[in-house]
């Protein structure tokens, strides 16, 4: 097969993933890493959790598969567990031995996708509930990964423009710390943008 | 009651899986892209959230992410049969062109409620400046050396019917103390004179304001006098033009007034915003705006206009927003001489529209400003426009393929591939009458506020 360097990361509650350097150097924080002359050892991600570290690596494989022009029929990050699912160019994700199963996401659909457009691809890859859409968008902050920070946070924007602030507040887990009278005020500064 | 709204509340926080608090950088990232209406109401949510969208830093880079995406970009023109009103298309609709369009009006123009045209001057970062006039009349005691403060409506009558109008030059400011109008009198005439050594004049009185559509929120300029040196005037053109100081993070208007007598003068003053202050910069010698296409422009942190010098050659003048210095901009190379120009700014290059008497127009943009490499580069030629119309550009297309050319008054996209135009129609005005518009801009959407007195 190919003599690709690999990466090997770790996430928050232990799981190991190993990916192609390309991959992994889609994340400018792991890039930098590298270059630091981390490469060669675990690289530990301790804010990131592993069912979020999957869909970043199944986001940035996919995105750097399109770069390199690659047609590929899915991205699936294989399970190196007991069956070894093999496919030409693929990312391994090589289970600690000692852990139990992995997880594989809840919409098996996602990876028979086939979009030819990398943007319906993203939009069905960021179409994901909003608890999700928060912790992608924290992690790939983390990783600085720019386009995954632009699509998740275009993504929270678009879920927000038709919610009411009380909504929103509940969306975004936030206590109102203004009185009844402060608000009022603050409404009335604006008050053609409330119809 | 209460407890039945908390049991509620309970459940639906039980339902719905909670998030992890967002840090601000990230609140930033998704907040700068929602819509300034959207923002406006995100304020109220918490005191926090008021703060972050309120803050300079977060205004900065909601601009950066309009500037980017275009989003809600609009197109904002006045009405031949509306003159005070504006009205409002939006770029998507405007590209897509598919059948008339429909422009909304604006309803909450702070002008609208005065008589004369209003006039667009440019935009800036969302900011549009705005004038239109107010006829007033003044009456001027010779003895105390004061202006009446109220006249009567009889003596308002009088000034308004007689042919004062012709002598009256047009819209400058006056300073109560030292103004002294007997001083523009060329030989006794042009000035009715009242009994007890009044005289009465009416004027006509620009009213400028700095106004953001999207935030709704606008601030009139204070009015700026003019010093005519002791000459008769005839007429007064004025212009004004927007833009951003970088070096002293503060928005300028500049305005350049031109008076007719005998000689031609002129003045250039400027705003900041910041300061809330008018001051005159010097002029650049020997030379005067142009008067056939008396408009400034901003790019590249200079505002430009057409200038003659004393050889009657026309020059492209920049004057700097920061050092408040002057230099000239070389022309392109042009066809022949026989030409009208439009000095615009296209995605925030200066350009110059030549519409030649041949019946073609050559669009021209200027790149690498202030640089070494300055020149102008040939955007589209050749485009067939007979003479009879005006021609100017006025924006790119979202994706920068088609270029929006003003005709006079009506507006046609020039594709920059196929070569070709495509006419944008308009529905109806009032009463059927063909939708035909004076004064035209584009704007984008921003929460810059125009009550800004700090460091932007």
């Amino acid at each position: 097969m190919s003599s690709k360097k690999m990466i090997t990361l770790k996430s928050s509650d232990g799981r190991i993933f190993e990916v192609e350097e390309a991959v992994a150097q889609e994340s400018q924080t792991i890039k930098h890493m590298i270059e630091d002359g981390y490469g060669n050892s675990v690289i530990p991600l301790p804010n990131v959790t592993g069912r979020i570290l999957y869909k970043i690596i199944e986001f940035c494989t996919k995105h750097v598969a399109v770069e390199e022009d690659i047609k590929q029929k899915s991205v699936e990050p294989t399970v190196v567990v007991e069956d070894v699912k093999q496919k030409s160019v693929e990312p391994t994700v090589v289970e600690d031995v000692k852990q139990k199963s992995v997880e594989l996401p809840v919409d098996d659909d996602a990876w028979d996708a086939e979009p030819s457009d990398i943007d319906e691809w993203d939009a069905q890859f960021i179409d994901v509930d909003e608890s999700t859409m928060f912790e992608l968008i924290v992690a790939s902050n983390y990783l600085n990964i720019k386009r995954l920070m632009d699509l998740s946070a275009q993504a929270i924007a678009d879920m927000m423009k038709d919610k009411t602030v009380e909504e929103i507040r509940k969306i975004f887990n936030i206590q109102n710390d203004f009185t009844p009278e402060e608000e009022m005020k603050i409404r009335n500064e604006n008050s053609w943008a409330y119809e | 009651m209460e407890l039945r709204s908390t049991i509620k509340s309970f459940f639906f926080f039980l339902r719905r899986k909670k998030v992890q608090k967002l840090p601000d950088e990230i609140l930033e990232l998704i907040l700068s892209r929602l819509p300034v209406k959207c923002l406006l109401n995100l304020r109220c949510v918490s005191k926090s959230w008021l703060t972050l969208i309120s803050r300079p830093k977060f205004v900065k880079l909601h601009l950066k992410q309009s500037v980017q995406t275009k989003i809600n970009l609009s197109l904002y023109l006045s009405c031949i049969n509306r003159p005070s009103s504006f009205y409002r298309v939006d770029f998507d609709s405007l590209e897509k062109n598919d059948g008339y369009l429909q422009p909304v009006e604006v309803n909450y123009n702070p002008l609208s409620h005065l008589d004369n045209r209003t006039n667009i001057y440019g935009s800036c970062d969302g900011l549009i400046c705005i004038s239109n006039s107010m006829d007033i009349v003044l009456l001027w005691n010779s003895s105390t050396r004061r202006f009446l403060d109220r006249p009567s409506s009889a003596m308002v009558e009088f000034a308004r019917n007689s042919n004062l109008s012709q002598y009256i030059s047009s819209g400058f400011g006056f300073d109560n103390k030292s103004y002294n109008p007997l001083r523009r009198q060329d030989n006794g005439t042009g000035l009715e004179r009242f009994s007890e050594g009044l005289v009465c004049m009416t004027y006509t009185l620009d009213i400028v304001v700095l106004w953001n559509p999207s935030t709704r929120k606008s601030i009139k300029l204070p009015q700026v006098s003019v010093e005519i040196p002791n000459q008769s005037y005839r007429h007064k053109y004025s212009t004004y033009g927007i833009g951003y100081d970088e070096t002293n993070h503060d928005y300028k208007v500049v305005r350049v007034v031109v008076v007719l007598g005998d000689d031609i003068y002129y003045e250039v003053h400027v705003f900041s915003l910041r300061l809330n202050l008018w001051h005159k910069p010097k002029k650049y010698s020997d030379h005067h705006p142009d008067l056939e296409s008396l408009k400034t422009v901003i790019a590249g942190g200079a505002m430009h206009w057409m200038s003659v010098g004393m050889d009657n050659k026309r020059s492209i003048l920049a004057f700097d927003l920061g050092t408040e210095t002057y230099r000239v901009i070389q022309h392109p190379e042009y066809r022949d001489l026989d030409f009208s120009s439009s000095l615009d700014n296209l995605g925030g290059c200066l350009s110059l529209t030549c519409h030649y008497h041949s019946g073609i127009v050559d669009v021209w943009v200027l790149k690498e400003y202030g640089g070494e490499n300055e020149s102008w580069s040939r955007l589209a030629q050749n485009i067939p426009i007979t003479y009879n119309y005006v021609v100017k550009s006025v924006a790119y297309s979202k994706n920068g393929k088609k270029l929006l050319l003003r005709k006079h008054n009506s507006l046609v996209w020039y594709d920059l591939e196929l070569k070709s135009l495509e006419n944008i129609r308009f529905h109806a005005g009032e009463n059927n009458y063909p939708f035909k518009f004076e004064v035209i801009d584009s704007c984008l959407e921003s929460l810059v506020d125009v009550n800004v007195a700090e460091a932007g």
